[in-house]
């Protein structure tokens, strides 16, 4: 038996010519259309790839062969994976008689995927896609190929001696073995024809994912999730003196050439725009949307005739995004939205662009240290009769207790830092704070876009919290825990870093903590982003939850990675921006249904926002907010 | 031409209750509020117009930042009075030091200045300075627009606005409502110390040291004392509506509303 199937088998010699003709057209077209999107990507600033080609082929191999992220959703995600890898084995199976055998079934099954995909297509809920119309003449195309396949199956069971063709058999039979010799051809032709013009249409549609989402798949950097990429080194420019660099996305050439190819793998799938809190609060930010503007943006410039921010982007969108990351988590070709918003943020920030409360936000950033503009020396108020030690005061100290903006001057998340301070003193933790010298870590203007200021503070920062002999720092806010855990060791910051709900989940495990018989109560915890799926921490909440005597956890619909965020992050708890419902509203709605004793979260931010919102809907009694420290303070013998 | 001055950022100063005197250390030092004002109006007159913005600051060393800040936010050059002569000047005084840099300095089509200064409050160094260099003046300018070689302006007279006009070189002062302004990054602002920046001292201006200074000046501080306010902390209960009405009533009669 031959290895390498002759696919010109009984095929008369002019058919084999206009075989190559549309061929080799097709290729033509094929390799042109491909050239616009390349030379689209090369058109971005450089970029390093980073990470191993070993580390980065085995993502592709799960994410893009294995479909990982793309079976996330199920019926989307088994009908994309019969077309797709399906559709790759009958390409094989052209040229491998070996397969031959399952040809038939394979294409069942891959014809019964389109039948679906369509189906689902038809049946969609929500605003349709501008493409709905191609899609569904794509389908078609593909459909009307299956269909000449079975038909060859059926003509010619000698040359194609598969099961399925010969169920089609009795069909043809009648019409006498000169006329099926005769068809055969005919079939062939059209089957390939079909081929070839999908093929040519590939760089003009969305079946140029294809091509750019294993790409994107292939070359997206491996790095920590939580760290923002750094447009420039401020240290770097202090010694040289040179400060001219452009910072930011002000064209759409300023992006590197792997985020252009990032724009150019979208599918218009929308499940980044179906898990936008931002989206789902009525903003003008869909992340679908917005990275299918900059991918016709990046392949139709500089002949659009349009500028990147204000024509195409609006500013609203950007700053709607709360950086909660679900778009990103979302993607099945790993495509990095909230980098993109960064990027365009920054150049907004260092334009002056930015409207009163951001620049009032990065105001008192710089001049109090703090994101509430409250005096500085007013930072420890919140510890007022409480006899904390501040660090360095005794020795021995094991953590520094960085209490974070929130945690000092909010008057609702001061009950917070109350409380786990009283939860270290009881498992006799030894700890200090920093007091009047603590000041933000300047998570918050990074997010905001203000890259300089941050780098400022987090190499003076590093410095002192190294010089003081901080090893271990704790914190209840994800915010500072992300930044200082993530970003601050590019700026020398050499300190372990834990989230208080880790280090209250390892008091209780080690029994260091006594608490009190409780009464029946559910709970129900809501995921912060940047503690969830920022720094997958989902157990060590759920872990204290679940020791509290009498507690019983309820999971919310949305929860773990697919937590909806409360609305807070990136910047967005100190600026508006024109929503129809906000995303605390609807969070706090989705946990209201589930009528839990209490809702627990873990995050000042998200702690704050529900308290707005409980106020609005008068849940404050029946549905309590509580952070972790707190249920477990109180619940301390 | 813009003046600027740098003060202690108002929202983070403390005053020590033993001796009655600020606690200066620690504080961030920021550009008056209205003077922002000015540099913005001064900027986006340069967007529109085109032309050059040098920043005129008089104060201790550290007012170079003030100067990185403005050309940060868009001006050209940098000027500044520094020494010890020009220490505990009142607004004569400053306003004595300033209209000699202008002087020296030159050229100019429009001098703007915030209207005062968040830490003096004493509204009168822009006023003073046209005055000594023989300027027309408007004050409290919300709105300035530039017709060939003429400015007309929106002045704030508080329960009215008056419009002006007046021709070139013109001195203006600004209200805080006539624009938003923009703030630079940090980034921009380390940038801008390739700019130039030019200190003087008295001398460099000619100026003897009894001219400025707590010797040229025409006022002296005596003392200062500390304002305590005292709250009524009243407590209103009831619903919305009985208790809406319970604090019109209050207010009404601690006399802050006045019922026509």
């Amino acid at each position: 038996m031959e290895i390498i199937r002759d696919i010109f088998q009984q095929v008369p010699l002019a058919f084999v010519i206009a075989w190559w003709v549309i061929g080799a057209i097709s290729a033509f077209l094929f390799v042109m259309g491909i050239r616009r999107h390349i030379r689209a990507w090369r058109q971005g600033k450089p970029e390093e790839i980073v990470g191993t080609p070993l580390s980065r082929f085995r993502r592709l191999i799960y994410v893009g062969a294995a479909q990982a992220r793309v079976l996330d959703k199920k019926y989307n995600g088994i009908t994309h994976a019969l077309v797709s890898i399906i559709g790759f084995l009958l390409l094989l199976g052209m040229f491998f008689p070996v397969l031959e055998a399952v040809v038939g079934y394979l294409a069942l099954l891959f014809a019964l995927g389109l039948i679906l995909l369509e189906y689902k297509r038809l049946r969609a809920t929500g605003p349709p896609l501008e493409t709905a119309w191609e899609d569904s003449f794509i389908y078609g195309v593909i459909l009307v190929m299956a269909l000449s396949g079975f038909l060859m199956m059926g003509v010619n069971t000698w040359a194609w001696p598969s099961p399925v063709g010969s169920a089609l058999t009795p069909i043809f039979e009648p019409l006498g073995p000169k006329v099926l010799v005769e068809l055969y051809p005919s079939l062939w032709l059209i089957h390939s024809a079909l081929a070839f013009s999908l093929i040519a249409y590939i760089p003009n549609s969305r079946l140029i994912h294809l091509i750019t989402s294993p790409l994107n798949t292939y070359y997206n950097p491996i790095v920590v999730k939580g760290e923002l990429t750094a447009p420039f080194d401020l240290k770097q420019m202090m010694e040289t003196g040179n400060f001219d660099v452009k910072v930011g996305a002000a064209e759409i050439n300023d992006f590197t050439w792997r985020q252009k190819l990032g724009f150019d793998a979208c599918t218009y799938c929308v499940r980044c725009t179906d898990a936008c809190p931002a989206t789902a609060s009525g903003t003008k930010l869909s992340p679908m949307h917005l990275i299918l503007k900059l991918k016709n943006y990046e392949l139709q410039y500089p002949s659009i005739g349009k500028r990147l921010h204000g024509d195409t982007i609006d500013p609203e969108e950007l700053w709607a995004c709360t950086t909660c990351r679900a778009c990103v988590q979302e993607c099945p070709v790993l495509i990095q939205h909230v980098e993109a918003i960064y990027d365009m943020r920054r150049h907004l920030t260092a334009e002056g662009k930015v409207d009163k409360k951001k620049r009032d936000l990065l105001t008192f950033l710089s001049t109090v240290g703090n994101a509430y503009g409250l005096p500085s020396a007013d930072r420890m108020k919140w510890a007022e009769g409480l006899d904390i030690k501040l660090w360095g005061e005794e020795p021995n100290q094991e953590f520094l207790y960085w209490v974070g903006c929130a945690g000092s001057y909010d008057t609702r998340n001061q009950t917070v830092s109350r409380a786990f301070v009283r939860i270290m003193k009881a498992a006799q933790i030894s700890f200090g704070v920093f007091g009047n010298d603590e000041r933000c870590n300047c998570e918050v203007a990074r997010r905001v876009g203000e890259e300089g200021r941050f780098q400022q503070v987090a190499m003076e920062l590093s410095e002192m919290l190294n010089n003081r002999g901080v090893r271990k720092i704790v914190t209840q806010c994800p915010h500072c825990y992300n930044t200082f855990k993530n970003e601050y060791p590019r700026f020398g910051g050499k300190f372990e870093v834990v989230h208080h709900s880790q280090l209250i989940a390892r008091l209780l495990g080690e029994g260091k903590l006594r608490l009190k018989k409780g009464n029946e109560m559910t709970i129900t915890f809501h995921d912060p982003c940047y503690l969830g799926r920022y720094n997958d921490e989902f157990e060590a909440p759920r872990a204290i939850i679940r020791t509290l005597s009498g507690a019983k956890l309820m999971e919310l619909p949305r929860s773990r990675t697919r937590s909806f965020c409360c609305g807070g992050g990136g910047g967005n708890t100190w600026y508006t921006v024109e929503a129809k419902k906000k995303c605390s509203v609807i969070r706090m709605e989705e946990a209201q249904q589930l009528r839990p004793n209490i809702l627990a979260a873990a995050c000042p931010y998200c702690i704050s926002m529900f308290e707005d919102v409980a106020k609005i809907l008068g849940t404050s009694e029946s549905m309590p907010i509580r952070d972790i420290a707190e249920l477990v303070a109180e619940a301390l013998e | 031409m813009v003046l600027a001055k740098q003060v202690l950022y108002t929202q983070d100063l403390r005053i020590d209750r033993t001796n009655k005197k600020i606690i200066t250390e620690g504080v961030a030092r920021v550009i008056s509020e209205s003077d922002k004002n000015a540099i913005e109006e001064a900027v986006r007159l340069k967007e529109k117009h085109g032309g050059k913005i040098t920043v005129l600051t008089m104060g201790p060393p550290q007012s170079k930042e003030a100067l990185r800040e403005a050309i940060a936010m868009g001006a050209d050059e940098g000027y500044m009075l520094t020494g010890p002569e020009f220490e505990n000047s009142d607004a004569h005084a400053t306003a004595v030091a300033l209209s000699a840099a202008i002087k020296k300095i030159g050229q100019f089509d429009i001098i703007l200045c915030g209207e005062t200064s968040e830490d003096q409050y004493s509204f009168q160094v822009g006023p003073r300075t046209a005055e000594n260099l023989n300027l027309p003046q408007i004050t409290y300018a919300v709105k300035i627009t530039l017709q060939d070689t003429n400015a007309i302006a929106d002045r704030n007279l508080e329960d009215c606005y008056e419009t002006v006009e007046s021709k070139l070189p013109v001195f203006v002062t600004v209200s805080r409502e006539i624009n938003e302004p923009r703030l630079p990054t940090l980034m921009a602002i380390m940038a801008a110390s390739k700019k130039p920046m030019i200190a003087w001292t008295a001398s460099d201006l000619g100026l003897k040291a009894s001219d400025v200074g707590r010797e040229g000046s025409f006022t002296v501080p005596l003392r200062s004392t500390v304002a305590t306010g005292e709250r009524k902390r009243m407590l209103l209960q009831g619903e919305p509506q009985e208790a809406a009405e319970k604090l019109a009533n209050a207010l009404v009669g601690e006399g802050a509303v006045k019922v026509t």
